[in-house]
C-alpha cells in the first residue's frame, strides 16, 4: 500500500509532472521517424553546447606548433590558425549562438501571440491595425536593418541583439497565428463560453490558447530557425562585437584570416558550417514532426 | 419513332472498385442497347451504380476501379464499331467528347477559371482537329455561338466570360454547350438538375427538351429524380445494387410498373395536388455492395419478398412488349399497382 | 487604409467630386490601392530611418560632429555645417522642418554626400552599384521561380515515386541551410578545394577593361561574374518553390475541371499546362514577396562572400567604414526595391489570376 501511494504522489508532484510530460513528448515525437532523428539531432547538440563547456578550459589554448592540422586523436576536428582545437571550439562555441536564437525567438513568438490573438479575436479596427503593421514591418529587408542598426548602435549584449532580431521577425508569426485564431473563434465552445457571458481573458487564456500550444510550439521553432539564420550573419559580417568564440565567429575569422582560400584549413570552415546546418535541418525536421502531431484536422473535436 | 440504329450496345457490364474493406461491386451485369436518338434515363438511389455507369461510358473511372466483364459497343458518326473496352489512350481521347460527351452535375468547377469561355471552345476544338476538320477563327465562333444559343445563353455576353462571373446555372449550361460543340451521338448527363435551384432546373430541363425535340443525338441521363425522367426521358432504367432492375418505355414505367422498387420510387413523390397522402418512402437502407445479401438484392425492403426471393436472384424478365423487370412477382406487383388504379392516373396526371 | 476608405464613403458627396472622389476612386480600384499602399510604406521607412540617423542618441549624426569637434578642432558650428551638408540635413532648424526638408531632398533625389568619398553624392554612388544588384537578383530569382515550378510540378505528377522522395528531401535540405553558408559552401569546395573555377577571377561584376554596352563580350562577362551569386540564390530559394509547386499541384489535380478537361478529351500536354500548371502555379506565385525580402536581405552577405559589386556590398563597405550618409541612402534604395517588386508582383498576379482583378479586394 504505501508504495503505490508514494508513486502517486510522485507522478502528481510537480517533478513528476514534468516528467511524466516529457515521457509523454518523447512518444509523440517518436511517432515521426524524421521527426524524432531532427529531435535528437537538436536535443544533442542543445546539451553538448550548454552542458559541455561545464567541463571544458572556457580559453581553449594557442599552439602554434600545430597550426591547420588535420584531424588526429588529441584534435578530433584539427585545429585552426593559431593551433586552437577546433572541436573544443565548436564545443564553447555554440551557447552564445544559440542563447541569443532561442532569446530572440521567445521574443518573436511572444510579440506574434500576443498580437495575433487580439487581432484575431477583437478584430475590427485592433485587427486592422495589426496587420497593417506586420505588412509594414514585413516589407524591411531584414538583414540590411540589422546591419544598419548594428552598425550604428553598437549591440554588446547578447539581450540586445536578440531583441533586435525578435522585434523584425513577428510579423509572419503573428498572421499564422491570427488567422488560428480567427478559425478557433468560430468554434462551437468559445461560442457557447460566450453564450455563458464568460469574459475575453477567459476565452483567450482558457479555451483558445490550449488549443494554440502547438501551433505555437511549432511558430517557436521556426522562429529560431530565422532568429539562426540572422545571428550567424550579423556575427559572420563581425557586425556584432561578441569577443567569445562562436561558431559565426569562427567563420568570421577564417574569413579575415584568408582561411576560405587555403586548402588545409577545411575542417576549420566546415567545421561551424556543419554544426550550424545540423541544427537547421534538426529543426526543420522535428518542426515537421510537430505539424504532424498538432495538426487542427487531426485533433478535430478536442 | 422510327427506325432507329443503335449507337450503344453494353452487355453483361461488371464494374468493380477495389477499397480497404474488400471489392465494392458497384455495376453488377447490365446490359442495354441505345437507339441514335433515344432518351435513356438511369433511376435511381446514390450507390445504385449509375454514376459508375455513366463514367464507364466514357472511360473515366476513378484509379481503384475496374471493368472486370462485360462490353460496350459503340457505333461511330462515321460508322466505325468501337469496343470502348479495349481502346487505347489516344483512339479514347479522340472518342471523349466527339463521339460521347459526358457532362458531370454540379458544373461549379468544371470551368478552367483562369480561361475565358471561348477559350474553352477553342481549346476542345484544337485538340480534335484531326478527326474533325479543325473548326477554327470564324467558325469556331460562329459553332460556338449556335451552341450557345442552343442552350440559351447570350453568346455575347459568356464568349468572352471568365468561369467565375458567370452564375451556377449558365456554367452548367456552359457545358452542355461546350458538349454539343462537336456534334456528339450521345450526351450523357450525370444529374443535371441536382444542387441548381428549382428556377434553373426549370430552365435547364426546357433546354434539354428543346435539344430533344430538334436535334438527332442520343442522351443519356442519369439521376434520383424520378420527374426528370418523366419530362424528358423515352425509356426509364431504374437501378438497385449496380443492376437495371426495371426497364422500358416512359409511360409503362410510370403507369404500369412491375417491379416494387420502381412502385416505391413512384410512391415516394409526393404531389402538389390538394389531396392528403401519407408520404411513403421505401423502408431500409440500400444495401452494402460489398457484402451483398444472397437472392434479390432488394428483398430485405420488398414487401413481395418470398423465400425464392431470399435464394434466387431473378433476372430480367420480359413482362409486357418492350418493357422488363428483375422480379419474381412481377405479375402481383402489376395487379396491386392497377388496383389502386383510380388514384394513380390521377397523381400521374399531375406529374407529367 | 480602411479608415481612408470609411472616410470617403461616409463624408463624400453623392457623386464623389474633389479630393475625397479621388480617394474614394483610389480606394475601389486594385491596382491604385497597391500602389498607394506601396507609397506610404515608402513614406514611412524613409521617415524611420531619418528618425534613427538624427535622433537616436549616440546616433551618427552627433558622433560624427564630436569626432569632427575633437578630432579635427573644428568649431561645434563648422562641424554642425560639415555634417549639415553630408547628410543633406539642417541641424538649426527644429526637427520637423528638418524632417520635411528631409524629405524634400529624398523626393527630389538627394541622398546627402558620402563621408568617405567627400564630395560625392550619395545618390551617385548608389546608382553605380545598383544595376548589378538588380541584374543579380532579378535573374536569380526568374531561374529560381521557373525552375523550382517545374520541377515541384513533376514531383506531384510522380508523386511517391524514388524521384519525388529524393527530390524532397533535397528540397528540404537544401532550404534549410541558410543562402550565405551555400555561398561560402560553393566558393570553398568547388572553388577552392577542387578547383572547378576560378573564384578569384570572378570577383567583381565586371571584368577589368571591359565596357559596358549592348554587346556580347559584356552581357557574357557580366553573367560570368553573377554566375555564383546568382547561382548561391537560385540555391536558397528553390526549395520553397518546389515544395510549395508540388502541394499545389497535387491539389489542382484533383480539381473538378481537370477530370472534365480529360473527358473533353484534351490533349495530356496542354491539360498538364494550361489546366494544371497554370493553376498551380498561383499559390507559390503568392510566396513571391518572401522570396524577393530575403533575397534583397541575402545580398548583403552573398554579395560579401563573392565580392560582387552591388549595393549589398556597397552597403557592408559603408557599414565597415561609418559612411553613415551612404548607409542610409542604401538601406532606403533597397527597402524602396523591395517594395516596388513587391508591388509589381501583386499587380502581375492580379494579372495572372481573373478572380482577383474582379474582386477588387486584396
Amino acid at each position: 500500500m504505501a508504495a503505490t501511494t508514494g508513486e502517486s504522489r510522485f507522478r502528481d508532484s510537480a517533478v513528476g509532472r514534468v516528467l511524466g510530460w516529457f515521457a509523454s513528448t518523447l512518444k509523440l515525437m517518436a511517432r515521426n521517424k524524421v521527426g524524432f532523428a531532427g529531435f535528437l539531432v537538436v536535443s544533442t547538440i542543445v546539451l553538448v553546447t550548454f552542458i559541455g563547456p561545464i567541463f571544458l578550459p572556457s580559453e581553449v589554448p594557442v599552439d602554434v606548433k600545430e597550426i591547420y592540422e588535420t584531424p588526429s586523436l588529441s584534435h578530433p576536428l584539427g585545429t585552426d590558425s593559431e593551433g586552437k582545437d577546433v572541436l573544443l571550439q565548436i564545443i564553447n562555441g555554440g551557447r552564445p549562438i544559440l542563447t541569443i536564437g532561442f532569446l530572440a525567438a521567445a521574443i518573436s513568438t511572444t510579440i506574434a501571440v500576443t498580437l495575433g490573438s487580439l487581432s484575431g479575436f477583437l478584430g475590427g479596427r485592433a485587427d486592422t491595425g495589426f496587420t497593417w503593421l506586420a505588412d509594414m514591418v514585413l516589407t524591411i529587408p531584414q538583414l540590411p536593418l540589422l546591419a544598419v542598426l548594428a552598425g550604428i548602435l553598437r549591440l554588446n549584449s547578447k539581450i540586445a541583439v536578440a531583441g533586435l532580431i525578435g522585434v523584425l521577425f513577428w510579423p509572419t508569426l503573428m498572421r499564422a497565428i491570427r488567422a488560428q485564431v480567427l478559425s478557433l473563434k468560430e468554434r462551437d465552445y468559445v461560442e457557447s463560453a460566450r453564450a455563458l457571458g464568460l469574459g475575453t481573458p477567459h476565452i483567450v487564456f482558457r479555451e483558445i490558447a490550449p488549443n494554440m500550444a502547438g501551433y505555437i510550439a511549432i511558430n517557436f521553432t521556426l522562429a529560431v530557425t530565422a532568429s539562426m539564420y540572422f545571428v550567424v550573419a550579423l556575427t559572420l559580417l563581425g557586425l556584432v562585437p561578441l569577443s567569445e568564440d562562436n561558431w559565426g565567429v569562427m567563420l568570421n575569422l577564417a574569413w579575415t584570416r584568408g582561411a576560405i582560400f587555403s586548402k588545409d584549413s577545411i575542417f576549420y570552415i566546415m567545421a561551424p558550417i556543419a554544426a550550424i546546418a545540423l541544427f537547421q535541418l534538426g529543426l526543420v525536421a522535428m518542426n515537421r514532426s510537430l505539424s504532424e502531431i498538432f495538426d487542427p484536422r487531426l485533433r478535430r473535436g478536442s | 419513332m422510327e427506325g432507329r440504329d443503335e449507337v450503344l450496345s453494353v452487355r453483361d457490364l461488371e464494374i468493380g472498385y477495389a477499397t480497404g474493406r474488400g471489392l465494392v461491386r458497384a455495376v453488377r451485369g447490365v446490359s442495354f442497347d441505345l437507339g441514335d436518338d433515344e432518351s435513356l434515363a438511369f433511376i435511381g438511389e446514390s450507390g445504385s451504380g449509375k454514376t459508375t455507369l455513366g463514367l464507364s461510358l466514357v472511360r473515366l473511372l476513378p484509379q481503384n476501379a475496374s471493368i472486370a466483364r462485360g462490353e460496350i459497343h459503340f457505333r461511330t458518326a462515321s460508322e466505325e464499331a468501337l469496343d470502348l473496352t479495349t481502346l487505347d489512350d489516344e483512339a479514347l481521347r479522340r472518342f471523349r467528347w466527339r463521339e460521347c460527351a459526358m457532362v458531370f452535375q454540379s458544373a461549379l468547377n468544371a470551368l478552367n477559371p483562369v480561361m475565358r469561355i471561348r477559350d474553352h471552345f477553342a481549346d476542345t476544338a484544337k485538340d480534335h482537329g484531326e478527326t474533325n476538320g479543325s473548326l477554327k477563327g470564324r467558325a469556331l465562333t460562329e459553332r460556338a455561338t449556335e451552341c450557345l444559343q442552343m442552350v440559351q445563353l447570350d453568346p455575347d455576353r459568356v464568349l468572352g466570360s471568365f468561369p467565375h462571373e458567370l452564375s451556377g446555372g449558365m456554367r452548367q449550361r456552359v457545358m452542355i454547350a461546350l458538349g454539343l460543340l462537336l456534334n456528339p451521338r450521345v450526351l450523357i448527363l450525370d444529374e443535371p438538375t441536382t444542387a441548381l435551384d428549382v428556377l434553373t432546373q426549370r430552365a435547364i430541363i426546357e433546354v434539354l427538351r428543346t435539344l430533344k425535340d430538334e436535334h438527332r443525338f442520343a442522351m443519356i441521363f442519369v439521376s434520383h429524380d424520378l420527374s426528370l425522367a418523366a419530362e424528358l426521358a423515352d425509356r426509364v432504367a431504374t437501378t438497385y445494387a449496380g443492376r437495371i432492375v426495371e426497364l422500358g418505355e416512359v409511360e409503362r414505367i410510370f403507369y404500369h410498373p412491375r417491379h416494387p422498387y420502381t412502385v416505391g420510387l413512384l410512391d415516394a413523390v409526393p404531389t402538389l395536388a390538394g389531396e392528403q397522402q401519407e408520404l411513403s418512402s421505401i423502408p431500409g437502407s440500400p444495401p452494402d455492395l460489398i457484402d451483398l445479401p444472397a437472392g434479390c438484392k432488394f428483398h430485405p425492403r420488398c414487401p413481395y419478398a418470398t423465400e425464392r426471393c431470399r435464394e434466387e436472384d431473378p433476372p430480367l424478365m420480359e413482362v409486357a412488349p418492350g418493357q422488363a423487370a428483375a422480379c419474381w412477382h412481377w405479375e402481383k406487383v402489376g395487379s396491386d399497382w392497377e388496383a389502386r388504379g383510380g388514384e394513380r392516373h390521377e397523381r400521374d396526371a399531375h406529374r407529367a | 487604409m480602411e479608415g481612408i476608405k470609411r472616410l470617403a464613403r461616409a463624408t463624400a458627396p453623392a457623386q464623389g467630386g474633389g479630393a475625397l472622389g479621388a480617394l474614394r476612386k483610389i480606394a475601389s480600384s486594385y491596382l491604385l490601392r497597391r500602389i498607394a499602399k506601396a507609397l506610404i510604406t515608402i513614406f514611412v521607412m524613409a521617415s524611420l530611418t531619418f528618425f534613427l540617423v538624427r535622433l537616436m542618441p549616440g546616433g551618427p549624426v552627433e558622433a560624427y560632429i564630436a569626432n569632427l569637434v575633437t578630432q579635427y578642432n573644428l568649431s561645434h558650428e563648422n562641424a554642425e555645417a560639415q555634417a549639415a551638408s553630408l547628410f543633406s540635413l539642417d541641424l538649426n532648424a527644429p526637427v520637423y522642418q528638418q524632417y520635411l526638408e528631409y524629405l524634400g531632398n529624398l523626393a527630389r533625389g538627394d541622398l546627402g554626400e558620402s563621408l568617405v568619398s567627400r564630395g560625392v553624392p550619395v545618390s551617385e554612388i548608389v546608382m553605380a552599384y545598383l544595376p548589378w544588384t538588380l541584374f543579380s537578383i532579378g535573374t536569380a530569382l526568374i531561374i529560381s521561380f521557373s525552375l523550382g515550378i517545374m520541377l515541384g510540378m513533376l514531383m506531384a505528377y510522380k508523386r511517391e515515386t524514388k524521384l519525388d522522395h529524393i527530390l524532397t528531401n533535397l528540397g528540404s535540405i537544401v532550404s534549410s541551410i541558410p543562402d550565405y553558408l551555400m555561398g561560402i559552401l560553393i566558393l570553398v569546395w568547388v572553388g577552392v578545394q577542387w578547383e572547378l573555377i576560378d573564384v578569384t577571377n570572378m570577383r567583381g561584376s565586371l571584368s577589368p577593361g571591359v565596357q559596358p554596352g549592348f554587346n556580347l563580350t559584356f552581357i557574357a562577362d557580366a553573367f560570368y561574374h553573377a554566375s555564383l551569386p546568382i547561382l548561391t540564390y537560385v540555391l536558397g530559394t528553390i526549395g520553397l518553390w518546389m515544395l510549395t509547386m508540388r502541394g499545389s499541384t497535387e491539389s489542382t489535380l484533383g480539381e473538378d475541371y481537370v477530370t472534365v478537361a480529360k473527358a473533353r478529351g484534351l490533349k495530356e500536354r496542354r491539360i498538364a499546362t494550361a489546366y494544371v500548371g497554370r493553376n498551380a502555379a498561383l499559390p507559390p506565385f503568392t510566396q513571391l514577396s518572401i522570396s524577393i525580402a530575403l533575397v534583397f536581405g541575402g545580398s548583403l552577405l552573398i554579395e560579401w562572400i563573392f565580392v560582387y559589386e552591388g549595393l549589398g556590398y556597397l552597403l557592408y563597405n559603408a557599414i565597415q567604414q561609418r559612411d553613415y550618409p551612404v548607409m542610409q541612402g542604401v538601406f532606403l534604395i533597397i527597402t524602396t526595391m523591395v517594395i516596388v517588386a513587391n508591388l509589381l508582383a501583386d499587380l502581375l498576379y492580379s494579372r495572372l489570376d481573373p478572380r482577383i482583378r474582379i474582386a477588387g479586394r486584396d
